[in-house]
């Protein structure tokens, strides 16, 4: 299955999670080391903002690690857990800040890809497209985004996934494929359109 | 499976994620349906333009920002803080709301005590003069049940009251009563009550009722009332006594409700309460307010009397304590404190009862304190009233109103005397186990031990206290009992490989965990008189300062096995001015350590000549590239494409590229292409995917293959492998693609190898391929490091100028003693390899520079020679190479053309005889095989004659690429090249020792024990300073200042 060396991790999602002395600042770093890249790119997706998307996943590893520290037990499926909690912190990140999203659309539109030395410009025009296909992916729904974004870019599994959004595997199926085809649907006439 | 079933499943089917029967299902029937066909031809480049938006745009290779990460580390660190987490989270509100709430509950528990106290407090009112009856007051009210009070109250008073009557009621009341009261007063301890009810019964009827009820013309309580016998529970004390059987008798009578008899028993005994005068007012109270005194006793022991207020009798409202539910219409009954100490004394010093205790016995025990002198007296003394014989006395003197005196003033002094007198008389038996400390009983003022229950209780307390110890060190073990799946395994070790700190925690996507990096010791101090060569191969891989740049980023410091002093030194620039003749010049300069205690810091850099655009020849590049699922992330495949993107752009267009992928299986991409045919590379670049295993093995076959073929004769053969290094590979693998590197290198194909990612890091297996390929080994992290590696550098990574070199430095033993070699530690080699020209050593590219970096303790009376120093125009500020003293010193002694140089060679191009050595010859003796040239093309010493001799000289040898030959150049280290201070030096060596300070605190070195990270920042700085036009030093200051704050990660 593609994405299946992503995914691969959650296998080892159930690890080490001792909390004491020494190991816990280890393990704890272990943790972020491995999974921040990936939920920042996930926070920042749903938030439009990677500046956010620090705050965002600080605060997921803080709970993860307060209710571990309060004996909460072990996690299973750590990397569930953290995809779901993050995303829930961040939808209402989004709603806690919704002015702010003025500033996301403006720094949406400072990172378009830059053209270096007038070469290689056709990257202006993937780039458009790119930004449009995004765009369209933003007006799916909260779940069908959710779904469409963890089976793409971060290669979850479909067990996964159905961890993550609390669904059925076949749901999830279901879901993705739904998206993809509203999305072609929407890049068609977009296209047409432009 | 029809076409909606396929339909249903054909985003799926795309993305590959069906299993084998239901994908071959739907291609069969894609087969036959062109409907379905058709819409998975519309799905398929939707999914492509999605994959192809999401991973543009993705963030390279993010982290959380230190800023971050010490906010989650601080918080994983101390568990319970909460309102760290919402500050965190940057809701003051949140945080002020708490705040708020929590003071409001605290305000509100602090002023509960002072509530209940003040309610407790009964004032103590009088009897109305007219009544005759002096006022007993007491401290407690006994709060009057509003149900008993309606009752009293329906029930009326009758007016047949009658002293049988009354008797009657009293006595049948009795059964009833005591439940009540039992239940009221089941805390207390049991006491024959009996002399105090009569004592009272009889101080009352003397004229002052030891419970006062304010009314006048209370009549005598009849005998009979008194000593109600037999209630085993019956609380101690001589008012409560009274009351309490006032309270029986009311209770029954209550009980009796809402029969008119009892109204009129109730009269009766109004009647019969005004018959007994004040002393029974009580009861007239109870009579005529029909107020029921059930002792109710609160959780806390207290007592409240509700004040009566609507009581009919003539007896004037008693003053009312405060504050008081106002439903409810009471009487104080205020009460002796003898009573409430009977009440209260069982309880355990602490308690509300005992506190309020306290009070009382504070009192007396005040009135005692002033007067020293008869309080320990008094205080002895008062025990020994507690006996049966001296009940009688009491009672006597209770008979004599003797209380009743003493309780007829109101304010508080009297009430104490009163109140020490009524305790004077509470028997024994009555009390609580006697403490000497009962007044103020909740503490023990004299030191003297707790009385038994107190004991019992404190054991038991301590024996809670050491089970809850248990309880927690049960649960803080098991807290630390991994809680969820084992540890992941530990890492599998390669031959030699030692895992970094921690690198044990990380899982690994390929089964191994940890970045890996091969540890390598720290140089020694070596005599110079034992051991004066000090040879090593040239290294010019920076990969180390990359890496540990990267984890400092992040936060921490790099395992020590991943700092290597040399690619620390080597990262940065020297500004060495290139050779005008020749392929190298070398360039030596030293100074007093800042570090070293009393050594001297020697400073050897070694810069090669930059190939003329004309010069550079043509490159056939084959780009390796590991598209393996653990490449996957952001700042591995992608900053691969992007570095490749700019690689390209700057060949020139004779220069070939070619494109090899490897994951499970190796395929070519792209076979050798133009780099004027950009468009073409681009779209190879941008197609590359990945999945799959790392099967470097196959890769470099593959690509290797692939350079073979597309071999440029005299041209740059180069393979580039681009990998996060994680490679499944036994060690029989590694074995055969290291000989197969080699393989290569001998017949020109090189090998640079690129890091990428972090992680799961295997430095050492990339190193080890590097050095074999003669290649460079750079790690990537960004693309300011792409920059710098493929567009800054490219010139010095595409296009070697000398294989093989390697570099030599003699010390002379006279003038140093010892000297130690900061990095190169696994580049060291053997003194006989040094003109052994089969030994592979590193390569040196075009205009790259290498330097390297000794400590230096001279030998005594080797220091100084001022003269010497004296000549030559000390260095100060700018660059070495421009003040380098000895301007003709490279070309003095050109370098050695033609034909390998055998042993001991001398320059035959010299101008005939080589030019004498000044300031003393320099040999070594006893070398053994070694013969060691006499110094060649020493310059004349500047510093005239007598001039000290050089402490070293510094040799290198190396093979040209151009024509294969091998030179070797040497250049004696002397006094002209010596800074008296460290401070005078120019700014650049200054960089290279703070850099090198760096890298040996980072890696642990005992050499480096006493320096600290700031020390490194205060040499650095003026250096930034002086050097703002490099962005790199100011970045290497800003670590070493953070790095003081940083642990070790993994």
């Amino acid at each position: 299955m593609k994405g299946a060396d992503r995914g691969s991790d959650m296998g080892r999602a159930t690890e080490i999670l001792a909390f004491g002395g020494e190991d816990a600042a280890r393990r704890m770093e272990t943790i972020v080391s491995q999974y921040e890249t990936a939920l920042l790119r996930y926070a920042g997706r749903i938030l439009n903002n990677p500046l956010a998307a620090q705050d965002v996943v600080q605060n997921v590893f803080i709970k993860l690690f307060r209710s571990l520290g309060a004996g909460a037990g072990p996690i299973a499926e750590l990397k569930a857990w953290l995809y779901r909690v993050t995303h829930n912190e961040a939808v209402d990140h989004v709603r806690r800040e919704a002015r702010l999203r003025l500033l996301h659309s403006k720094y949406e539109s400072e990172t378009q890809a830059e053209c270096r030395d007038g070469r290689h410009c056709s990257a202006t025009v993937n780039a458009e497209r790119r930004q449009l296909v995004l765009e369209q992916l933003r007006r799916l729904s909260d779940r069908e985004q959710q779904i469409v974004l963890l089976r793409l870019e971060e290669g979850l599994s479909y067990g996964e996934i159905a961890a993550v959004t609390g669904r059925t595997e076949g749901n999830v199926g279901n879901i993705l494929h739904h998206a993809v085809k509203k999305l072609s649907a929407r890049l068609k006439k977009a296209e047409v359109a432009s | 499976m029809n076409c909606d079933n396929v339909r249903d499943r054909l985003t799926q089917y795309l993305l590959g994620d069906l299993d084998a029967p239901e994908r071959a299902g739907i291609e069969t029937h894609l087969e036959k349906c062109e409907g379905c066909r058709a819409s998975a031809r519309d799905l398929q480049p939707t999914l492509d333009v999605l994959r192809d938006a999401l991973a543009a745009t993705a963030p390279a290779g993010e982290r959380l920002s230190p800023a971050h990460r010490a906010r989650v580390r601080r918080a994983s660190a101390h568990r319970s803080r909460r309102v760290a987490w919402w500050v965190a989270q940057g809701h003051p509100k949140l945080v002020a709301a708490a705040a708020l709430v929590v003071i409001g509950a605290f305000l509100i528990g602090m002023m509960l005590p002072a509530l209940s106290m003040s309610r407790g407090r009964a004032c103590a009112y009088r009897v109305p003069k007219g009544s005759g009856a002096p006022a007993v007051s007491v401290a407690r009210a006994v709060r009057i049940d509003r149900e008993m009070k309606r009752q009293l109250e329906a029930g009326g008073l009758g007016e047949d009251a009658d002293a049988d009557g009354l008797g009657d009621s009293y006595e049948t009341s009795t059964e009833e009563a005591p439940e009540k009261l039992r239940m009221g007063t089941a805390r207390e301890a049991a006491g024959p009550p009996d002399s105090q009810g009569w004592a009272l019964t009889s101080a009352g009827r003397d004229g002052g009722p030891a419970v006062r009820p304010g009314y006048a013309g209370a009549s005598e309580v009849p005998p009979s009332a008194g000593p109600v016998g037999g209630e085993p529970e019956q609380p101690e004390g001589l008012g409560y006594g009274r009351v309490a059987e006032v309270g029986k008798e009311f209770n029954g009578a209550v009980s009796g409700y809402p029969s008119a008899p009892d109204g009129s028993s109730m009269v009766k005994k109004k009647r019969m309460a005004g018959k007994m005068g004040a002393g029974a007012g009580i009861e007239r109270g109870f009579i005529a307010g029909g107020v029921a005194t059930e002792t109710t006793l609160d959780a806390e022991g207290e007592r409240e009397a509700p004040a009566d207020g609507h009581k009919p009798s003539p007896a004037p409202p008693p003053q009312k304590a405060e504050p008081r539910p106002a439903e409810i219409d009471s009487v104080t009954i205020v009460k002796s404190p003898i009573i409430m100490k009977g009440i209260y004394g069982a309880r355990s010093p602490g308690t509300r009862g005992g506190r309020v205790t306290a009070d009382y016995g504070a009192a007396p025990k005040e009135e005692a304190q002033p007067a020293a002198g008869p309080a320990p007296a008094a205080k002895p003394a008062a025990p020994e009233r507690f006996d049966e014989a001296a009940r009688l006395e009491d009672r006597r003197k209770a008979d004599n109103g003797e209380i009743a005196e003493a309780r007829g003033e109101e304010d508080s002094r009297e009430r104490r005397e009163s109140d020490r007198g009524a305790f004077s008389r509470i028997p024994a038996a009555a009390l609580p186990p006697p403490s000497p400390e009962r007044p103020g009983a909740d503490r023990p003022e004299s030191g003297r031990a707790w009385p038994a229950r107190h004991q019992r209780l404190n054991e038991e307390l301590a024996d809670l206290a050491e089970n809850m110890e248990k309880k927690e060190k049960e649960s803080e073990e098991s807290l630390r009992r991994p809680l969820g799946i084992a540890a992941a395994p530990p890492p599998v070790a390669m031959a030699g490989a030692k895992m970094g700190v921690g690198g044990g925690g990380r899982p690994a996507e390929d089964a191994r965990t940890g970045p890996r990096f091969k540890a390598v010791g720290v140089n020694p101090f070596h005599s110079a008189a034992e051991r004066p060569f000090s040879t090593f191969s040239i290294d010019v891989d920076t990969a180390a300062y990359t890496l540990a740049r990267n984890y400092m980023l992040r936060g921490f410091l790099p395992p020590a096995e991943a700092v290597r002093t040399e690619e620390f030194v080597n990262f940065f620039d020297y500004a060495y001015d290139p050779p005008e003749r020749g392929l190298f010049r070398i360039y030596a300069e030293w100074a007093p350590s800042k570090f070293g205690r009393g050594l001297y810091l020697l400073k050897i850099g070694v810069k090669g000549r930059r190939l003329g655009r004309e010069e550079q020849r043509a490159a056939a590049l084959t780009f390796l590239v590991d598209t393996s699922g653990s490449m996957a992330k952001p700042d591995r495949l992608e900053l691969a494409q992007r570095s490749l993107r700019l690689l390209v752009e700057r060949l020139a267009p004779v220069d070939r590229v070619a494109i090899v992928q490897f994951d499970s299986h190796a395929r070519l991409v792209l076979e050798h292409t133009p780099a004027s045919d950009r468009a073409k590379i681009a779209a190879a670049i941008d197609g590359l995917q990945c999945s799959g295993s790392t099967n470097l093995e196959e890769g470099m076959r593959r690509a290797y293959e692939v350079a073979a073929a597309a071999f440029a004769a005299g041209g740059e053969n180069r393979v580039l492998l681009l990998s996060d290094g994680v490679a499944n590979l036994g060690t029989g693998a590694a074995a055969d693609i290291l000989a197969r590197v080699e393989r290569y290198r001998a017949q020109g194909v090189f090998l640079s190898v690129f890091g990428l990612g972090m992680g799961t890091y295997d430095d050492e297996m990339l190193e080890t391929l590097a050095n074999k390929g003669n290649g460079t080994y750079a790690f990537i992290d960004s693309d300011e490091e792409a920059r710098r590696v493929f567009v800054d550098d490219l010139a010095a990574t595409l296009n070697t100028i000398a294989a093989d070199a390697k570099i030599q430095v003699e010390f002379n033993p006279e003038r140093v003693a010892q000297y130690r070699q900061l990095g190169y530690e696994n580049r060291q080699l053997k003194k006989e390899d040094f003109r052994d020209d089969k030994v592979d050593a590193g390569e040196v590219g075009s205009g790259q520079s290498v330097t390297a970096l000794y400590e230096v303790e001279m030998a005594a009376g080797g220091e100084t020679h001022p003269g010497a120093a004296g000549a030559a125009p000390p260095l100060r500020g700018g660059d070495l190479g421009r003040g380098e003293t000895h301007p003709g010193a490279a070309d003095a002694a050109p370098p050695l053309r033609g034909g390998n140089l055998g042993r001991g060679e001398t320059h035959p191009g010299a101008a005939g005889a080589a030019p004498p050595l000044q300031g003393g010859d320099f040999r070594v003796s006893g070398g053994g095989d070694r013969a060691i040239p006499a110094w060649q093309g020493s310059p004349p010493k500047a510093g005239g004659a007598g001039g000290a001799a050089p402490i070293a000289v510094v040799r290198v040898r190396y093979r040209r690429t151009a024509d294969g030959a091998v030179e070797e150049i040497e250049r004696p280290v002397t006094e002209a090249d010596r800074v008296a201070r460290f401070d005078a030096a120019g700014a650049r060596f200054r960089l290279a020792a703070g850099v090198a300070e760096f890298a040996e605190i980072l890696r642990a070195s005992p050499f480096a024990a006493g320096s600290g990270f700031e020390d490194v920042a205060a040499v650095l700085r003026p250096v930034a300073l002086e050097l703002d036009m490099d962005g790199r030093v100011a970045e290497l200051l800003r670590m070493a200042e953070a790095a003081g704050g940083m642990s070790r990660g993994e």
